[in-house]
């Protein structure tokens, strides 16, 4: 679906911010983005959309270069960035403008998830609140039956309950030809919808794995003291003790936590990488 | 590339229809803006206690806002591109950039000379429907006529020609888009000027005395009346077409490549 190779980028020639980044991703999951702030996740958002230009290496989306805008290609991609820009009209106004580029386009899906927010469809978008706005452009994204969503920080601006009936619609609304890429720093917004996890961090992708292998390899466990760290990848203190990762000698499959982690992950690249052998390294589609 | 010079003509009126219905008010109060300028010149002119607007009045205001009308108007035809949010949206819209460029090339050339037509026939109108009202005696009315053997249509060949700078100069700058196109264009203007007089009085060496035109004679030619001539008939024919036709078309292409290869 989509095939990163070989990709290098920079903003200026002296901090390049990607080396020859390798990434692969398939239809059928909702993949988590991680990095730390300016790690280069918006950046890479754009370069997969054509927004942006790789200064070397390639980027394949459904058979096509991103660099020249298909439309064909453009019609099966909806990407929402976390600034958001709405035009001065009505919801239905601004359905009738885009819809029509996007065939797959369904107006009963768009109505559903629209009143799953409970925003009026005659409201003027450019009155409504950011958290509005973005509820009304989550619901478009989703009633393009796009084969790929890409959200950046989708729930930043969300109240809790919307972050609920987030996290719910898009659990429902992902079909096994689509594929939803969510970047995000708020992971526990995210809780057991992300899987894949990809990390991104000084440059390259240094983690891309699923939760079934993150559960297999890896024990997540909340001790209440330290006396004895034996075998420890991570930890870090929590209210009641300490949230400790290590290796899965057991078998024993536990509930991941993400942002736990993803702070393993950067805290260990190395480590992580000896446990997931193929973390870093391109893995070509079958 | 392909995919750049793809066209689809319904996603063309989309885009088309997208640019009017998204951008009706602005471009509502601009055409009433202008017809209210166009309007107090014309309640000035009619009440001065002179004659009736005649048809140069007419002529002299038409390509006055034609041209700079036009200019300010293309120089923002991309105004999309100016902040990221709405270059993300304009850019990932399923259209190519062929479709894009066309339907902002359209706008800018036919859809506004068009509209400021209707804008201007009614302004005409109003003024000579005053000054019928309020003439003490028998008044004579201007012919504004874009049929008839008038500089309308010269204008607007000028307008279009003139446009594909400024269209260029909106997707190239990120603002002040008019103002930075004049500037940048005056820059080119004066350094293709030098270079063409460097040129010229490089190849044309023979025909010149120091800096000035002389020998009198050279190979047979009489340098004054000959050389000057020559000029008013080949160099006019050829500056008009390069003005006309050859300078918008490779402009216009300059513009396209440069949409494609805008990233935000």
């Amino acid at each position: 679906m989509l095939e990163i190779r070989d990709l290098s980028f920079y903003y200026h020639k002296s901090m390049p911010l990607f080396t020859d980044l390798d990434l692969a991703i398939e239809p059928g999951n909702i993949y988590g983005l991680l990095g730390r702030n300016g790690a280069g996740k918006s950046t890479l958002l754009k370069l997969m959309t054509g927004l942006l230009f790789p200064k070397t290496g390639t980027v394949d989306l459904f058979g096509y270069n991103p660099e020249y805008r298909s439309p064909d290609m453009l019609a099966d991609i909806y990407f929402l960035p976390e600034e958001l820009y709405v035009p001065t009209v009505a919801v239905q106004t601004f359905v009738d403008a885009y819809a029509g580029f996007y065939p797959k386009f369904s107006q009963a899906d768009f109505e559903k998830y629209l009143a799953e927010f409970s925003i009026p469809a005659t409201q003027r978008m450019d009155k409504m609140s950011y958290g509005q706005k973005k509820k009304t452009l989550i619901s478009f994204a989703l009633a393009t039956n796009a084969k790929l969503l890409i959200f950046d920080e989708p729930t930043n601006g969300l109240d809790i309950p919307s972050k609920t009936k987030f996290r719910k619609i898009l659990a429902g609304a992902v079909s096994p030809e689509q594929t939803i890429f969510i970047s995000t720093h708020q992971v526990r917004d995210m809780a057991n919808l992300l899987d894949p996890i990809i990390v991104l961090d000084g440059g390259d992708v240094i983690f891309n794995q699923s939760l079934e292998n993150v559960t297999k390899n890896l024990h997540f466990e909340l001790i209440p003291t330290m006396n004895e760290p034996q075998g420890v990848l991570y930890s870090e203190r929590v209210p009641g003790g300490y949230y400790v990762v290590t290796e899965n000698s057991t078998g024993q499959e536990t509930e991941p936590d993400i942002e736990v982690l993803f702070n393993a992950v950067v805290a260990n690249p190395e480590l992580m990488d000896s446990i997931f052998p193929v973390t870093k390294s391109y893995t070509a589609p079958v | 590339m392909q995919d750049t010079l793809q066209f689809n003509f319904s996603r063309f009126l989309l885009l088309l229809k997208n640019d009017l219905r998204l951008n009706h008010r602005g471009i509502f109060y601009v055409a009433l803006g202008t017809l209210a300028v166009l309007l107090f010149i014309g309640f000035v002119a009619a009440y001065d206690g002179s004659e009736a607007p005649d048809e140069d009045f007419f002529y002299s205001l038409y390509a006055f806002t034609l041209l700079i009308g036009g200019s300010l108007y293309t120089s923002v035809a991309f105004r999309e591109l100016n902040k990221p949010p709405t270059a993300h949206l304009y850019l990932t819209t399923p259209a190519s950039t062929l479709e894009k460029f066309t339907a902002k090339w359209l706008l800018t050339t036919f859809g506004f000379l068009i509209a400021h037509l209707l804008v201007f026939s009614l302004f005409v109108a109003i003024v000579n429907g005053i000054e019928v009202m309020t003439a003490e005696t028998e008044t004579t009315l201007s012919n504004f006529n874009v049929f008839a053997d008038s500089p309308v249509t010269l204008l607007m060949k000028i307008y279009i020609a003139g446009q594909s700078i400024y269209l260029l100069g909106a997707i190239a700058f990120k603002k002040y888009e008019f103002f930075k196109t004049m500037i940048a264009w005056t820059v080119f203007q004066l350094a293709l000027l030098f270079v063409t007089v460097i040129l010229f009085r490089l190849v044309f060496h023979d025909f010149f005395d120091g800096m000035t035109f002389g020998p009198e004679q050279v190979h047979g030619v009489r340098t004054g009346e000959d050389f000057g001539n020559f000029m008013q008939t080949n160099f006019s024919l050829i500056a008009h077409a390069l003005f006309l036709f050859i300078l918008p078309g490779i402009v216009w292409a300059a513009a396209f490549f440069k949409l494609k290869e805008k990233e935000i």
